[in-house]
């Protein structure tokens, strides 16, 4: 059964594994696998996410209305039994919140010096 | 990163099985993804064996974080799944556990500490040694019994505490599974969930201490309380498959049950029309999907297939082995399982179909059959009712004038308050819930009625003996426990009935005064009469007379002797003995109702053997393998310094010296002698009378006599009419509780204390002579008097094995005669004391 949020920001913020799943779909319908591979290139390997560490977020996801399953239509020649996942309005809406909570940490912390000011090396 | 493919399917596979470790929910959704992006990971892991761990390490962390994870999530959502029903619609799981739990303890406390007479010693010793019991051959029990055995082994309780612990539990849990039917059914009428509970506690205390229940389930007499657990399970399950949508899960579920409990004995199938009916009037379709047959069919033939254990058992001689169901082939097994003994290997198809037994067919009269096939007639049926309601009579209140078995004293006043209770229950389920009240309807029907047509019983046991003297159309033993289940239906809508009345007490009472409705609950009490009126009756506890039996009779019996018993109460507690405590195997017991078989025979051959060098029978103890040795510690000291030890030899040949083909054709001879014969064995030489019938028992004990007389001691217990048959009364010498067969003429009465019996009518009961300081010896110094029955108050509850404490009346009274005749006073009064004793035992 899905239930969908009737608030996004009640779930902000987000764990950086739920983050990252989210941003992964954020361009692009993925597979699992697909998945893990995205944000492990785009972190550089620093999060790794396992199988069941993966399922267990994207049952929640699902369970949230945050990400839906797609029909695997063009890519089944590919790989017909994969099943792929799509970033929801609702998942990119909170995505969204998450990404501008992190920017105004960021912000805060540039104004504290503790990181360099945008374009300084 | 390098792919790496060889080497992965075996771990993929362990990966799989890895998880099972999440909940199902979780695994059915996703485990096919699961496993293909483990594949995907492993393929892309670091080369080496390094970089194998360094995956293996990632896996593992992986399961340890979401394995957790998801279980919690698992049971936050059962949780809030179940917070969404009404809260009193939840089965009350924890209260049943507790209503279960002290059913239970009430059943530890009045525990049988050791065997019961009847079949409890056989299924004792089944039951530890992987035997087989009588027919149907009981497979499902003795797996399980065992089973349980092992399990309860490190806990240190004997084996025979721990199968009658076994008939404990699984009466315990029809209790908690009634409890739960029970509350189900007062759902429909009560909205107060704790009054339903008490409603259920009641039943539940009325069905548990109903007398048969009760006493059926503190020993492991019978198998039925197999029946009687699947019963309630099966009852549970259906009213849940009513409740949760009519699934296919469950109702495939409870077709493996029953025809998992057709293994153990049919009457647990007897549930059957109940569960037709409740599934017709709930939703018909069910049974008309093919899929629920495409389905059933299979989980049939699998539980049919528990029965495989007869055939693969017997094959390996086990030391008990009812009827020998051994088969040539596994084909003729298979044909014979799922044919139910219609055809297939003979020897297990006559166990499953239960020949041995010679059941009349329901329109004669048992009483008459197979001499006369004479119809069953409506006084004879009548008569059967008529049983059927005295073992009804005891269920409330078995102590209120309890010597008097039919009827008794006010007992039958109790009954008609029970009665009335149970109907007055029935009509509250039917208001209630009207599926159901039909459903526990059938099932009491089929449990009483029904099988009082089905069975068919000779005259009971304790009724119209004065019309009907001959003992052959009665009954040997009272017959309630076949009713077992049928009571406890009962007792279970006069539960309900009780809880009804107490609320309709309490609304009368609150439409004239306010008062609570605690002020009307002192009619709840009435649940618990039977639990006070049946306590002495069916109490177990301490009661050690059929253990210590089968130790009395078995110390009689000289090393290596042979001891020819008559039935079930001198044979099964001596099993028990030899088997299960190890004592006295070199004794072999053979009981004469078996003699008329050819298994049975060829198996006593086997178990006389002479043994080949090097083979120690004591290696394998549950299988037959030749003839087991003496052990001079089973001896008590009296009879050690008697000389017994002295016979430390095992005899030179087998009973039977007869080929497959000799025992086939004795076992089909039932002939009448046309003139005398002459029976010469050892040094005797006697009589049998022209006209006498010859079953095939009587040749096999006029044949072993023939072969072993001289070499082996043979004994008899006393009043076996094969003695009489084979016209040797006059070599019977008694010996405690046995006559033994003197070789030879009697000596006259001389110094080695052997006096002839010169009075006939006592010499009935004692044979021919006595040994007399043997006979002293064995009743005052090796026989065990223990327990139970040194309390002069306490029943001997069931009277057709009051036989028992007769026999030793009977040893002491004609010991204390032949002292009398011997001017011997105090020893004559010290024997006809004890004489009268034990004749109060049997009277009590």
């Amino acid at each position: 059964m899905t239930r969908t949020l009737d608030d996004p920001k009640a779930l902000v913020p987000l764990s950086e594994a739920v983050f990252q799943i989210l941003l992964s779909l954020a361009d692009e319908d993925r597979h699992g696998y697909g998945i893990i591979q995205e944000v492990g290139e785009r972190t550089d390997g620093r999060l790794r996410l396992g199988p069941g560490t993966l399922y267990g977020a994207i049952k929640r996801l699902r369970g949230q209305g945050l990400i839906e399953e797609v029909e695997a239509d063009w890519r089944a020649a590919d790989d017909e039994r994969r099943r792929y996942y799509h970033l929801t309005a609702l998942g990119r809406e909170l995505a969204t919140l998450e990404a501008r909570r992190l920017e105004r940490l960021l912000m805060g912390a540039r104004q504290k010096k503790l990181l360099p000011q945008r374009g300084m090396a | 990163m390098s792919t790496r493919a060889s080497g992965g399917s075996s771990l993929e596979r362990v990966y799989g099985l890895l998880l099972f470790l999440y909940p199902p929910g979780f695994r059915n959704e996703y485990g096919q993804e699961l496993r293909r992006t483990f594949s995907d990971w492993y393929r892309v892991r670091q080369a080496g064996t390094a970089g194998l761990l360094v995956f293996l390490g990632e896996v593992l962390l992986d399961l340890a974080r979401s394995v957790p994870h998801q279980w919690a999530g698992a049971l936050r959502r059962y949780r809030s799944s179940h917070d969404l029903l009404e809260d009193d619609r939840r089965p009350p799981y924890a209260a049943a556990f507790i209503a279960g739990l002290l059913v239970f303890v009430l059943y530890v406390v009045t525990l049988a500490p050791s065997i019961g007479f009847w079949d409890s010693g056989e299924y004792t010793a089944v039951a530890h040694t992987l035997g087989i019991p009588h027919p149907p051959g009981s497979s499902l029990f003795v797996l399980l019994a065992h089973l349980w055995e092992v399990v309860l082994a490190p806990t240190g309780l004997t084996p025979v505490v721990s199968i009658n612990l076994f008939s404990a539990f699984l009466s315990a849990g029809s209790h908690a599974l009634w409890f739960l039917v029970v509350d189900r059914v007062l759902a429909g009428t009560i909205e107060d969930r704790k009054v339903r509970w008490i409603g259920a506690a009641a039943a539940v205390a009325l069905s548990a201490t109903a007398f048969t229940v009760w006493n059926q389930s503190n020993v492991s007499e019978k198998v039925y309380a197999v029946s009687f657990f699947t019963s309630a399970l099966v009852s549970w399950l259906i009213l849940r498959w009513r409740d949760t949508g009519c699934g296919l899960r469950r109702l495939v579920t409870i077709v493996f049950v029953v025809a998992l409990t057709a293994t153990n004995h049919l009457m647990g199938v007897l549930v059957v029309p109940a569960l037709a009916a409740f599934v017709v009037l709930v939703d018909r379709r069910a049974l008309k999907r093919p899929t629920f047959w495409l389905v059933a069919l299979p989980v049939v033939a699998l539980a049919l297939s528990t029965q495989l254990l007869l055939p693969l058992r017997a094959a390996q001689d086990p030391i008990l082995a009812e009827g020998q169901p051994e088969c040539a082939s596994i084909v003729g097994a298979v044909q014979s399982i799922y044919t139910w003994g219609a055809s297939g290997c003979d020897a297990l198809s006559a166990v499953l179909s239960r020949d041995q037994y010679g059941k009349p067919p329901l329109l004669l009269d048992p009483t008459l059959y197979p001499a006369k096939q004479a119809p069953r007639s409506a006084e004879l049926i009548g008569l059967q009712l008529l049983n059927y309601l005295q073992y009804f009579d005891w269920q409330w209140g078995r102590g209120l004038a309890g010597a008097d078995p039919l009827f008794g004293g006010m007992r039958p006043a109790l009954t008609v308050l029970f009665v009335l209770l149970g109907l007055f229950g029935a009509r509250t389920n039917w208001k209630a819930d009207r599926e159901t009240a039909i459903y526990m309807g059938t099932l009491f029907l089929t449990l009483s009625l029904g099988l009082v047509g089905y069975l068919n019983f000779r005259y009971g046991f304790a009724i119209a003996w004065d019309r009907f003297p001959a003992v052959s159309m009665h009954e040997v033993r009272e017959r309630d426990y076949f009713f077992v289940i049928g009571f406890s239906v009962w007792g279970l809508w006069a539960g309900i009935g009780l809880v009804a009345l107490w609320s309709r007490m309490a609304g009368i009472a609150r439409a004239k005064v306010p008062v609570p409705r605690l002020a009307t609950s002192p009619v709840l009490a009435l649940a618990v009469i039977p639990l006070a009126l049946n306590w002495s009756w069916a109490s177990r506890a301490d009661d050690f007379a059929a253990r210590d039996f089968a130790y009395n009779a078995l110390m009689s019996v000289e090393p290596y002797g042979v001891l020819v018993t008559n039935g079930d109460n001198d044979t099964f507690p001596l099993w028990y003995l030899q088997e299960v405590e190890g004592l006295r195997r070199d004794v072999t017991v053979m009981v004469s109702e078996y003699l008329n078989t050819s298994w049975y025979v060829k198996q006593l051959r086997q178990l006389t053997e002479p043994c080949p060098a090097g083979v120690d029978p004591d290696a394998t103890p549950t299988r037959i393998v030749c003839q087991r040795a003496m052990k001079p510690g089973d001896l008590p000291l009296p009879l050690a310094r008697a000389g017994w030890l002295q016979a430390t030899e095992p005899p030179p040949d087998s009973i039977f010296p007869l080929s497959d083909e000799e025992i086939e054709t004795i076992a089909g001879s039932y002939f009448v002698t046309d003139s005398p014969m002459t029976l010469r064995a050892g040094d005797i030489e006697a009589t049998i009378a022209s006209g006498t019938y010859l079953a095939p028992a009587d040749t096999f004990v006029a044949t072993m006599l023939r072969s072993t007389l001289g070499e082996r001691p043979v004994h008899f217990m006393p009043g076996s009419s094969i003695v009489s048959t084979l016209g040797i009364e006059d070599y019977a010498i008694r010996q405690g509780l046995t006559w033994k067969i003197h070789n030879g003429p009697l000596p006259d009465d001389s110094e080695d204390g052997v006096v002839r019996i010169e009075n006939s009518q006592l010499s009935a009961i004692a044979g021919a002579a006595i040994d007399l300081p043997l006979t002293d010896t064995l009743l005052w110094d090796v026989y065990i008097r223990r327990g139970r029955i040194l309390k002069q108050d306490a029943p001997w509850a069931d009277a057709a094995s009051s036989g028992i404490p007769r026999q030793y009346a009977y040893a002491h009274y004609v010991a204390g005669e032949t002292h009398a005749r011997a001017g011997e006073r105090s020893e004559m009064d010290r024997h006809l004391r004890r004489a009268a004793w034990w004749w109060q035992v049997a009277a009590n």
